[in-house]
């Protein structure tokens, strides 16, 4: 009889080591699905396109509307299409080793059978989908820029203010979409809530339409939730809609709400794993 | 033997649920909604058992006996409700990340590979999650290669494999990290049989050779009688039986029956040292009782009645398997018939004269 090894309890190598695999496991999956590598840019150039003509042609007969100029709507309005392809693979629900088909199929009982905790696993998977989805995003802004369709940065100090704020406002979007997910364990099935959610995030984050043109009402509703904090705010300092005086105000407020929704999803989780329920006894 | 010495041990382990059922009559749903009604089930109700290290033990018990939850409990996914639980002398929910890494388990079909993935990457994912020294990793699939050949389809992805593939590597990927403790719910579940018997050997080399405990639940009785030592019978969240097969088969009816065939309908059927089975005219079976053998029935048929054909059967480990499930189901009604006389009986003392 051998004497059985176990693994040795993590020292920093391995860890990164296992944060790594755990990242790539979503480019692995796309790579498994040619297609979408195909797909994926084609509708995003698509997508771009068509917001392109519509505010263009918004703006035929009008210099400045709800505020902003054209060069400054469609930068807004392109870059927000760009920003949310970053957490576009987030909100496929049928993805095998999402966290809401794990609960359903009840293959979840093995994320809590690993020796790293469950919510650690969703950030590293999470994590991995959010960087591959930004190289896209990346390659259309560089497309974008080179194409002269939207304004490059405001100097050095606005590209720096947008970069945090747009660091803070994935974080918030990332809490937001994981409190979804963790509803799963109450819910069992949650495919009608992520659509409805992922609606609601676009329409007042300002992926549909920019915020400026909301009607006061919806525009009220968003400036009190979270979700305009995700895309609006850093795109706002990116055209200078928010001026860069306000940045410290605004990046206060996107890191108030990261920590306020980074301590609700440690709650649910841990709730969550007195309720692991798995279908079969 | 202290509790550190052995692989499982469980003393008065208890899980209750909370389970919400619905309103009955007008409006139930909206009542269910605003007002729900809470039951509380107890799915495993003071088991008390103990497994030693290097056995491979059989968790049987009918759909709904409470077996799934009892893993669920020893490896650490479920917290019991009551009662102590310690598995290789940790207790599983309070020091879950320490117990995962020592324990190995797959859940019938569900998959904890990546679906869209080839196995080995599957297997790399795991070997880094378990932080598995490369060396460990190498002999560990060298080993489950050789009697279960994932070499031939382990480029694969898991989505294009079939069942009894799948299931071959989702056992090797239960035990890539080199668990003492292996608890398998079902795995055989839909396999042919040359993969069963494969799966098998597998199992039994795992145990003998690499000295793993390893829990089975299984309803594929040839399985438990091919592979484990001893069996731990579950029924209604409470142990019913611990010991061999040989003692469960003495313990409930296991002695051969009996087929007779006569040349004319028999009446009265009444031999010594039997019970009738089933008696259907020209046919009938019996079974001795007591200290008569198989043979004392023969002997008194063919002497007192016109027997054409006879011949004694050995009793089958299912036939076995569903008395004891039957008269647990049995014992269990009596229960509640009593406890509900007692319910009455105590609300008719206190009823005001």
């Amino acid at each position: 009889m051998t004497v059985l090894q176990v693994g040795t309890t993590g020292t920093e190598a391995p860890r990164a080591r296992r944060s790594w695999r755990i990242l790539r496991i979503g480019l692995l999956n796309e790579r498994a699905y040619r297609v979408r590598l195909v797909v994926a840019p084609v509708t995003l150039a698509v997508q771009l396109y068509l917001y392109d003509r519509l505010w263009t042609a918004v703006f035929s007969h009008t210099r400045v509307a709800a505020g902003l100029t054209l060069r400054q709507t469609l930068t807004y309005s392109l870059m927000a299409l760009l920003l949310a392809r970053i957490r576009w693979n987030s909100r496929t629900f049928n993805v095998r080793d999402s966290l809401s088909v794990a609960v359903r199929e009840g293959t979840v009982v093995y994320w809590f059978l690993r020796p790293i905790s469950p919510s650690r696993f969703y950030m590293w998977r999470q994590s991995g989908d959010m960087i591959y989805g930004a190289f896209w995003a990346l390659l259309g802004y560089i497309v974008l820029l080179l194409a002269h369709i939207i304004a490059p940065p405001r100097g050095a100090s606005g590209a720096a203010v947008f970069a945090a704020s747009l660091l803070l406002g994935q974080m918030v979007l990332y809490y937001l979409g994981q409190l979804v997910d963790i509803a799963m364990f109450w819910l069992v099935s949650n495919s009608a809530i992520v659509r409805m959610y992922y609606f609601i995030q676009d329409l007042l984050s300002g992926v549909f339409v920019p915020l400026p043109f909301m009607p006061a009402l919806l525009l009220a509703c968003a400036t009190w939730l979270p979700f305009s904090f995700g895309i609006n705010v850093p795109l706002s300092l990116y055209v200078g809609r928010t001026p860069i005086g306000h940045a410290a105000r605004e990046l206060a407020l996107q890191a108030l709400w990261v920590v306020t929704l980074a301590v609700i999803s440690r709650l649910l989780w841990s709730r969550a794993g007195r309720r692991v329920m798995v279908q079969g006894g | 033997m202290s509790d550190a010495d052995l692989a499982i041990v469980t003393r008065g382990l208890t899980k209750t649920f909370t389970v919400a059922r619905r309103h009955e009559g007008r409006f139930a749903g909206f009542r269910s909604l605003i007002d729900p009604i809470h039951d509380r089930r107890t799915v495993v109700d003071d088991l008390t058992m103990t497994v030693e290290k290097g056995e491979l033990v059989a968790l049987l018990g009918p759909n709904g006996a409470g077996k799934s939850t009892s893993i669920k409990m020893l490896t650490g996914v479920l917290t019991p409700s009551a009662g102590e639980v310690f598995v290789d002398g940790r207790v599983p929910h309070r020091d879950r990340i320490a117990n995962a890494r020592n324990i190995g388990a797959v859940f019938g079909q569900k998959t904890q590979l990546w679906w869209d993935l080839p196995v080995r990457q599957s297997f790399a994912i795991l070997r880094d999650i378990f932080d598995v020294p490369q060396a460990v990793y190498d002999r560990q699939l060298a080993d489950f290669d050789a009697i279960l050949e994932l070499s031939d389809f382990w480029d694969t992805p898991v989505r294009h494999l079939s069942l009894g593939q799948r299931v071959r590597c989702e056992i090797a990927g239960a035990m890539l990290h080199d668990p003492a403790i292996v608890f398998l719910d079902e795995p055989t579940i839909g396999m042919d049989v040359v993969v069963k018997e494969q799966t098998r050997q597998f199992l039994r080399s795992q145990v003998e050779e690499r000295g793993r405990t390893i829990v089975l639940t299984t309803h594929d009785m040839t399985e438990v009688a091919r592979l484990c030592e001893r069996v731990l019978l579950i029924n209604h969240g409470r142990l019913m039986f611990d010991g061999t097969l040989d003692e469960l088969k003495a313990a409930h009816g296991g002695k051969p029956i009996v087929n007779v065939t006569f040349s004319e309908p028999v009446s009265a059927l009444e031999v010594p040292g039997t019970k009738v089975v089933s008696h259907d005219g020209i046919q009938a079976v019996l079974a001795p009782i007591g200290s008569s053998t198989p043979e004392d029935v023969v002997r008194a048929l063919i002497s007192r009645f016109p027997v054409v054909n006879i011949g004694v059967v050995e009793t089958n480990l299912e036939d076995v398997m569903r008395d004891v499930y039957l008269s647990t189901l049995d014992e269990r009604n009596s229960d509640e018939r009593d406890g509900d006389q007692r319910a009455v009986e105590t609300s008719t003392d206190r009823r005001p004269a």
